[in-house]
């Protein structure tokens, strides 16, 4: 027997006795977790694990590293320098936490301008009709009211990616929410009465709420005509997407299982804490300044400076600010009417304009998640792999298009990546019907489509007899896999996911024994599931640039004012930033100031979705970061050496016992003998001697007070290396790198009342580095909130095309009493080359697989399976009593 | 919303005279402000009760030990110390305790009043909804009827199927409980709580109760204490929501048989359902489960769900049962 030596990718050495030879090479770059997991499968036994330092053992990085961009900083790597890690990977509070627990922190609720009028809409009082007459002469006569619009008396500012939308409606209203006239006044109050004093005469037309009746050719028309003017001939929104790759007909014939079925989701809210709100005001040369709830501060400027123009502004510019956010959740990704309304007031009163949803308002005419029917196939061979996956998807994209109707692109990912599936048929189809128009919800069309790949796959393991978690192991994706869509799988540890959430469950005696006790009469019933996801972690491609700038000013005090066109709303973008700043610099954490958003200060940005926030600023810090220390430390060369003498002079007077070095100084000033760390510049080799660091401010005002002075001003622009997919075809790597991970959960139903209570819940997450893990805990935690509430509450209600709950009282969502059971968290061991630090995007996933991995475990506890979301009592009962 | 002046009683008799056309009662507001806000209710005045603490203990009622005199209850009770009384010693509160522990939320508990529970609007999201014109709300035709239904009546409507909407209705009417109140001549008036309760109707008109406009409820009284009380309800949500169905029950024992017994259902119907088939066949009986269960289904076979209402009766039933149940447990241990 000879004695092996193998390292993993965190240098963690691992020895053992061993007949094996070479490393295989899916194992490269791989953690110890898998190098262990490959030992054991071989019957070897770890006998020494160890740091290793030693540089040679970085080798069986270079195949990946070997992709990075040309002097792009990696951890331990910028100038040259072996680095440590102090705030990246530590519990550390958010730089905005203290602010906000003492009610400093200022919403766009709080704020106000010095001669601010009030902005109130009315809505239409149809889900389908013609406007015959507004008469607004009531509303104008009113005490208060400064202005008010309809869309006769305005110029006509469309709105929405397919430009099918208008700030005030004319000729027609297409749902209850759409807005007919506005009011400006000066107060909320009157703003309200002179609303209500609006009259306006309708014609009704016929109105379609189901998306299979708006396909059929007798349904009502929503929009006669596109935005070209051109006549319609159907309700089907111009959108395509869809995947195929490889033989249907032969891999069915492969299949020995197929499982069908059709599955729903609900519309459902965000429901933000913060409800939404901006203020609009115009300087004198007719530019706007928009200070809003907004996740995508450049394309709203984009999208506003579109409506300028048709006001007539040409070549005037909106600019954008983001005040604090009370979360956003995907309500802030697209522009909305009521934004475009109070620019019109704004610019009609010439007086800023504030408007501001109540909780009812926000749930009545914002736009909440899309619902979606999914027809899903799939089949298994003999030895339990996926032979093929069919999905056809049809969306209610209600009156008007925004980024719901985009749903199925994002859907393309885990319908042909989520697992390793060779053949995969996928078709999409958005349909108008009258009802709320949708956009985007954290997890953007992956929960949706999710929730029927994961239930359909446990109906593949009851039908085939095979245990639904070795179902998953055995078409389990892998790093270096490159899927039907062209993902390129760079790191993933969903393997290491899948067994921690089994082992975590007890899942090998629990899911048998739940089976076998469903035929007793106990009246509660216990069940264990599972399921898996997919999402993008390297920032998601949708969109010509998906690029982020940042603008690090390092100032003469060693303060970083950091600024950067994302949006923090909540979810811990910030104090990931800030703690990446402070090691990759060498600065403390306080150091470092991140400004407000704001289109005028920082640089573009595509947007805060897609699970990129951290990913993408700390991408854009470190490239913006290795420039400044290139600076910082070229001026070192010069200059560090007389800083040093000082030093030395200094400390001699100070303290007689000091005995000045006797090492060459100027000798010891060399490019690669400087190092950062915490807020002092000091001589790598001489790390501990007091006189050999100099803190931080001292060198900047050396280094700018001088003859030909210098400040360190970086501006970075990281653009990740990703493909725009062609959709139609479903083709393109959309993503630097994935995200995986897997939930389970532990339930009890009460057969009699159909009550199903969450006992426990294991979420393990594949997200490479962990950045804060405090700030994830957060993020997941919240996301499996929002999963409970998917999949055991939430459903916005309508009839015909009218939201019947629209308040918390009805709206249900979860509470404390409701998420009051243990979640065991578990990241697996990952590293991605493409990543900050290593990590991947971790803002969306909590809550994708959530509403599965519960009804796997209800269908474990009792048999039953319902394939529309949510899953109520009412629903349990029914389906028991089928049973 | 519209703007109202404010008034804060400093007793029972300022507040009287305050009460004039227009004015409101406020107890702890969550019902009262919620409507003002969504805009369903525009006082001109509101009326603070809020600091007559006078109205807010639990008073033993004059009487001997033998005839078991029950108590009054302070109308501004707060629903948290409902939920805290001792229902080890007095099994006649039992049920009030579980109705009460259970409904809304802590903080809601905290504030909310015994009187403003049972005087509360009812459940009905078309109602609470300012732009839903029907005709309890001076329109025409019931929307509910062919729309969205589930939280809505499945016995006991005529053309308005609201449900009411208190936690503590049906146990207090199984308590035959009375309110006291002070009407605005000033004369104090006792009427049974079930008798008050009317459903809202073309017929009847459409307030959910005849407690005369303007008048204070003061205390709810419980006549005697010799009844064991039992509350069952099924929550799809444990907090911050209404129970789907409810039911409460009151009995007491006579040589090992049912001597009284008093079954309202909650949450299905326009008042506190009375389960009368249920008690008809459980008077007198020395009942199993068996029974229980008989008298249960015989109750809800009248049911008559709207399209979206039909889970309500199966669980209505399960409630009812298990309220039997648990009452008669507690009754036979109560006797040992
Ligand atoms: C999220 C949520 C969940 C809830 N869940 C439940 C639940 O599970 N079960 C349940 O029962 N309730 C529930 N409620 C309702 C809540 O319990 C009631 O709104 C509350 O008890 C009302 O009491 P109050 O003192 O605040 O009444 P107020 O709002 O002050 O008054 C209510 C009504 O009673 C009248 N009134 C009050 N006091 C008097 C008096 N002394 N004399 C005459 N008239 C008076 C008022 O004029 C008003 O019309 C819930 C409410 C919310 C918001
Ligand atoms: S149930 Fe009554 S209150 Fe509700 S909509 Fe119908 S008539 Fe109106």
């Amino acid at each position: 027997m000879m004695v092996g030596t193998w390292v993993d990718r965190r240098n963690l050495r691992l020895e053992c006795q061993s007949h094996l030879g070479h490393l295989p090479a899916h194992l490269r770059r791989r953690t110890r977790y898998h190098l262990i997991g490959w030992f054991k499968r071989e019957g070897v036994a770890v006998i020494r694990e160890e740091r290793s330092m030693s540089s040679d053992t970085l080798k069986l990085d270079e195949d990946i590293r070997g992709r990075k961009e040309e002097g792009k900083p990696d951890e331990g790597k910028e100038s040259g320098v072996q680095r440590e890690r102090r705030y990246v990977g530590a519990d550390r509070p958010r730089p905005e936490a203290p602010d906000k627990v003492t009610g400093k922190t200022l919403y766009i609720h709080d704020l106000t301008r010095p001669g601010m009028l009030w902005g109130k809409i009315k809505h239409s009082e149809h889900a389908h009709a013609r406007i015959k007459s507004i008469d607004t002469s009531r509303a104008e006569a009113l005490d208060g009211v400064r202005a008010v619009l309809t869309g006769y008396n305005t110029p006509e500012v469309r709105i929405g990616f397919l430009r099918d939308n208008f700030a005030l409606k004319r000729d027609k209203v297409r749902q209850y929410r759409d807005e007919v006239a506005a009011v400006a006044a000066i107060s909320p109050e009157i703003a309200q009465q002179a609303v209500d004093l609006i009259e306006v005469e309708y014609e009704p037309l016929p109105a379609v709420f189901d998306p299979v009746e708006a396909l059929e050719p007798s349904a009502p028309l929503i929009h006669e005509r596109d935005a070209l003017g051109r006549p319609r001939e159907d309700n089907v929104l111009a959108m395509e997407c869809g995947h195929e790759s490889g033989d249907l007909a032969a891999a069915r014939e492969r299949a020995r299982w197929i499982a069908e079925g059709n599955y729903r989701v609900p519309v459902i809210q965000q429901a933000c804490m913060g409800t939404a709100g901006c203020i609009a005001e115009f300087d004198a040369r007719g530019n706007l300044t928009f200070t809003g709830k907004t996740q995508i501060p450049f394309l709203a400027q984009k999208d506003f400076n579109q409506a300028l123009k048709a006001m007539g502004l040409i070549g005037n510019n909106a600019r954008v600010v983001v005040p604090a956010l009370g979360g956003a959740f995907g309500t802030g990704l697209d522009t909305h009417c009521y934004e475009y309304i109070t620019i019109l007031l704004a610019h009609r009163t010439g007086r800023p304009v504030k408007m501001l949803m109540s909780r009812e308002e926000e749930f009545a005419y914002l736009s909440p998640r899309q619902s979606a029917r999914v027809h899903i196939e799939q089949g298994i061979d003999e030895d339990g792999r996926l032979t093929h996956r069919k999905i056809h998807v049809l969306q209610d994209n209600g009156a008007y298009a925004s980024w719901g109707a985009t749903f199925p692109t994002v859907m393309l990912l885990p319908v042909t990546s989520l697992y390793k599936v060779p053949v995969v048929h996928y078709t999409s189809q958005c349909v108008y019907t009258n009802n709320t128009y949708c956009q985007a919800m954290r997890g953007y069309g992956n929960p949706e489509v999710t929730w029927a790949i994961e239930c359909n796959l446990d109906e593949l393991a009851e039908q085939s007899g095979l245990d639904a978690l070795e179902l998953r192991k055995r078409n389990c994706n892998e790093p270096g896999e490159v899927t039907p869509m062209g993902g390129k799988v760079t790191s993933c540890g969903l393997m290491e996911c899948l067994e921690v959430t089994g082992k975590q469950l007890a899942w090998e005696e629990k899911r048998p024994a739940s089976q076998a006790a469903r035929a007793s009469d106990s009246v509660r019933k216990r069940g264990v599931g599972l399921a898996s996801l997919i999402h993008v972690g390297g920032s998601g491609r949708i969109y010509r640039s998906d690029a982020s700038g940042i603008i690090l000013k390092v100032d003469d005090f060693g303060n970083v004012n950091v600024s950067y066109g994302g949006v923090e709303m909540g979810q811990g973008l910030h104090a990931a930033l800030s703690a990446a700043i402070a090691d990759g610099l060498g600065v403390t954490p306080d150091k470092v100031f991140i400004n407000a958003t704001d289109t005028a200060t920082c640089p573009w940005d595509v947007g805060t979705h897609a699970s990129r926030g951290a990913f993408m600023a700390c991408n854009a810090a470190l490239l913006s970061i290795a420039k400044i220390r290139e600076r910082l430390l070229a001026f070192c060369a010069e200059g560090f050496a007389e800083l040093l003498r000082k030093n030395i002079q200094t400390l001699s007077k100070k303290d007689a016992s000091f005995e000045p070095p006797t090492i060459d100084i100027d000798a010891a000033c060399r490019p690669d003998n400087f190092d950062i760390l915490d807020n002092q510049v000091f001589l790598r080799d001489q790390a501990h001697e007091p006189w050999a660091r100099v803190e931080l401010g001292k060198v900047l005002r050396a280094m700018h007070f001088r003859q030909g002075g210098d400040m360190l001003t970086e501006p970075a622009f990281y653009d990740p290396p990703s493909d725009l997919p062609d959709w139609r075809r479903g083709i393109g790597n959309m993503s630097a790198t994935y995200t995986y991970g897997t939930q389970g959960v532990e339930i009890e139903v009460d057969t009699e009342t159909g009550v199903v209570t969450i006992l426990r819940m294991v979420s393990a997450l594949d997200c490479g580095t962990v950045l804060n893990p405090k700030a994830l805990q957060g993020q997941v935690i919240g996301g499996i909130a929002q999963g409970v509430g998917y999949a055991l509450y939430e459903e916005v209600k309508m009839q015909e095309g009218r939201i019947t709950n629209p308040s918390f009282t009805d709206y249900k969502i979860p509470t404390a009493h409701e998420m009051n059971f243990p979640i065991h968290l578990h990241y697996a061991d990952t590293y991605d080359p493409e990543g900050p630090f290593g990590s991947k995007g971790a803002g969306e996933p909590g809550l994708v697989p959530t509403a599965p991995a519960i009804m796997n475990a209800i269908t474990n506890a009792c048999g039953i399976r319902i394939r529309s979301l949510p899953i109520t009592p009412e629903k349990v009962l029914a389906a028991l009593k089928q049973r | 919303m519209n703007p109202f002046a404010y008034a804060r009683a400093t007793n029972l008799e300022d507040a009287c005279q305050k009460m004039k056309a227009g004015a409101l009662l406020k107890a702890g507001g969550i019902d009262l402000l919620g409507r003002m806000k969504r805009g369903t209710l525009h006082p001109e005045l509101l009326v603070d009760l809020g600091s007559l603490d006078k109205m807010e203990g639990i008073d033993d009622l004059e009487g001997d030990a033998a005839n078991q005199a029950g108590w009054d209850l302070g109308a501004l009770l707060k629903l948290a110390d409902l939920a805290a009384v001792d229902a080890t010693t007095h099994p006649a509160l039992a049920g009030l305790r579980e109705a009460a522990l259970n409904t809304a939320t802590p903080q809601i508990r905290n504030r909310a009043t015994l009187a403003g529970n049972l005087l509360q609007s009812p459940r009905c999201w078309y109602l609470h909804d300012p732009e839903v014109p029907c005709e309890s709300k001076g329109g025409q035709g019931c929307p509910a009827m062919t729309g969205r239904n589930e939280h809505h009546a499945i016995l006991g409507y005529d053309s308005c199927p609201v449900t009411n909407a208190s936690n503590l209705a049906p146990v207090l009417c199984a308590l035959d409980a009375r309110l006291v109140y002070r009407t605005v001549e000033g004369k104090q008036e006792e009427e049974r709580l079930h008798v008050l309760y009317t459903a809202p109707g073309k017929k009847t008109g459409f307030s959910t109760h005849r407690v005369p406009e303007g008048a204070i409820v003061t205390a709810i009284r419980i006549p005697r204490r010799d009844l064991v009380t039992a509350h069952v309800e099924i929550r799809h949500k444990k907090s911050y929501d209404w129970p789907l169905c409810s039911a409460a029950v009151a009995l007491r024992l006579q040589e090992g048989k049912i001597a009284e017994i008093h079954c309202f259902l909650g949450s299905v119907a326009p008042t506190p359902h009375r389960a009368r088939f249920a008690e008809g066949l459980l008077m007198g009986k020395k009942p199993g489960q068996e029974a229980f269960a008989k008298a249960a289904a015989r109750e809800l076979t009248q049911a008559k769900p709207l399209s979206e209402g039909a889970y309500k009766a199966k669980m209505s039933q399960l409630c009812l049962t298990r309220a039997l149940e648990e009452a008669w447990k507690r009754a036979k241990e109560n006797q040992r």
